[in-house]
């Protein structure tokens, strides 16, 4: 069954150091027919910026309701396994869904994902059905604003 | 004969005191367990416990034992010294101490040079891991941008029908949709494919020498009835013939124990001879402290050329005849070392292969 509401309800944020492969998720979720708001940031340091609405995103609009996708395996500093353990152990965000990104199926990572409390994770690359299934698997589901189903994803 | 022993003339001894024989600062010592001994003579060894050593002329000393025996003789109590040269034993005693000292200053260096092979090793398996995970960045671009311009393609193709153009222009513009752009794509993505397929094989090897093994007392029976249950569908397909034998109980891993049976019995399934009924033959027996499995099947065989590359990654016999990367049996020849064990192969081409490959029987002790 698939709901609809009204537009903006969740944003989603995409934290992938790859611009490729964040382009292909958005072009994907566009596919999915999935039209909430994208935004697109490229590291850890900077995924936590955005949902504490600091930093280069401190003027970001106010109250918004994320979906994270998340990538695993990010250079730097701050990679997806500590903004996972940062979010899940910070009350006012450990409720936000986070769908996490894998360039592997290495179950050494996966395990990693699950300790740390997040149970949804999708393998690159990335396809529109795989998106639709991670989101139906948060519940999330009824908050994805889909205008234009397609007709297999109607008969699952 | 003490003559020859101490290097002197006849003449020379003749008259002198015994202790001219006796290293020089043990002679007054000497001379009183002399006396000590025509006090309480018995038939004994001399100087029990400490190493004697006797003077020749030229001074040197002579590593000896000496047996003493009381005597009556008619000018009165007498004693027979025999008197034993053990040079030559002594030399073997040192000997055999180099050799045992050589022995385990190569031990050493054996166990060194391992230490430092699996150090190189892990280090391999750290560089593999992370080489293979970090081409699948690109590689993930490589191939979700070619569905993207295929996608492209699709969506162009719909739009340029619904224009209505001549049937000529059509037909170029379809070649170039066709053969230029999708024909290209074909090729991209097909080649994208294998090279995601490689890198997930190393990956794969790579974990096989990176996940910790736990040791437990392992039911083979009911690891190789999940294994084959878990294969049903290629044995399936294949209407192949499996006779399990008696298997004994082994110690390892459950889990690489059950991959090292379903690669061989795949491999087993998937090699068959074309004509014939696959037949694949499972069993064991214990021998000297190990099990000794195998799987044995009546497929194409291993060609007599392949023979020393068949454990080797990336090695393909008969690449026609099924899907694979070439990593199986070199996953196997990883886990069934792990263990302790072996792993070997007989086969005749055109009859058929055995894979043999041994696990420790007993539980090991902790290392």
């Amino acid at each position: 069954v698939i709901s609809f509401s009204s537009a903006g309800s969740v944003t989603i944020l995409v934290v992938d150091d790859d611009g490729g492969h964040s382009e292909l998720i958005r072009r994907n979720l566009r596919r999915a027919a999935i039209r909430n708001p994208v935004t697109i940031v490229h590291g850890g340091q900077e995924a936590l910026d955005f949902v504490h609405r600091r930093g280069a995103h401190a003027d970001r609009a106010d109250g918004l309701r994320l979906l994270i996708l998340l990538d695993i395996n990010m250079p730097g500093p701050v990679n997806g396994i500590d903004v996972l353990r940062h979010l899940k152990s910070t009350p006012a965000t450990q409720s936000i869904p986070v769908i996490m990104l894998t360039s592997t199926d290495d179950p050494r990572e996966i395990a990693r994902c699950y300790e740390l409390g997040c149970n949804v994770y999708i393998t690159k690359p990335i396809d529109s059905q795989m998106f639709v299934e991670a989101i139906r698997r948060i519940g999330l589901l009824v908050e994805i604003v889909r205008v234009k189903p397609l007709s297999t994803e109607q008969a699952a | 004969v003490a003559e020859t022993l101490f290097s002197y003339d006849h003449d020379a001894l003749l008259g002198q005191p015994l202790e001219l024989l006796v290293p020089s600062g043990l002679r007054d010592e000497h001379e009183a367990l002399r006396r000590g001994y025509s006090d309480a003579p018995s038939a004994r060894p001399m100087g029990s416990g400490r190493d004697l050593a006797g003077v020749r002329q030229d001074g040197a000393e002579v590593p000896i034992e000496i047996l003493l025996s009381p005597l009556e003789t008619p000018d009165g109590p007498a004693v027979i010294a025999g008197i034993v040269d053990i040079s030559g034993r002594k030399r073997s005693e040192a000997a055999l101490h180099q050799a045992i000292e050589d022995l385990s200053i190569a031990n050493l260096g054996l166990s060194r040079a391992n230490a430092t092979i699996r150090h190189k090793s892990e280090e391999v398996e750290a560089f593999v891991y992370i080489v293979s995970h970090d081409l699948r960045t690109p590689l993930i671009n490589l191939q979700g941008f070619s569905r993207e311009l295929q996608f492209g393609c699709a969506a162009l193709r719909r739009a340029v029908d619904a224009i209505g153009m001549p049937e000529e222009t059509l037909r170029g513009l379809h070649t170039i949709l066709d053969e230029d752009i999708d024909g290209t794509l074909h090729y991209i993505r097909s080649s994208a494919t294998k090279f995601e397929r490689l890198i997930t094989a190393l990956l794969e090897l790579s974990r096989t020498g990176q996940f910790t093994l736990h040791s437990e007392t392992l039911d083979i029976p009911a690891i190789v009835a999940a294994t084959l249950e878990s294969l049903g569908q290629p044995i399936g397909e294949a209407c192949a013939d499996i006779e399990v034998g008696a298997l004994p109980d082994a110690t390892g891993d459950a889990t690489a124990v059950g991959q090292i049976f379903g690669n061989l019995i795949e491999n087993a399934v998937k090699y068959a001879q074309p004509g014939r009924t696959p037949r694949v033959e499972i069993g064991g027996e214990v021998a000297e402290g190990m099990v000794r499995y195998w799987v044995r099947d009546n497929g194409v065989g291993i060609p007599e050329s392949a023979r020393a590359r068949l454990f080797q990654v990336f090695q393909r016999f008969h690449p026609n005849m099924a899907e694979g990367e070439g990593i199986g049996l070199a996953s196997v020849r990883r886990l069934v070392e792990r263990h302790g064990g072996t792993v070997w192969a007989d086969s005749a081409p055109g009859v058929g292969t055995s894979f043999h490959f041994t696990l420790p029987a007993k539980p090991q002790e902790p290392a």
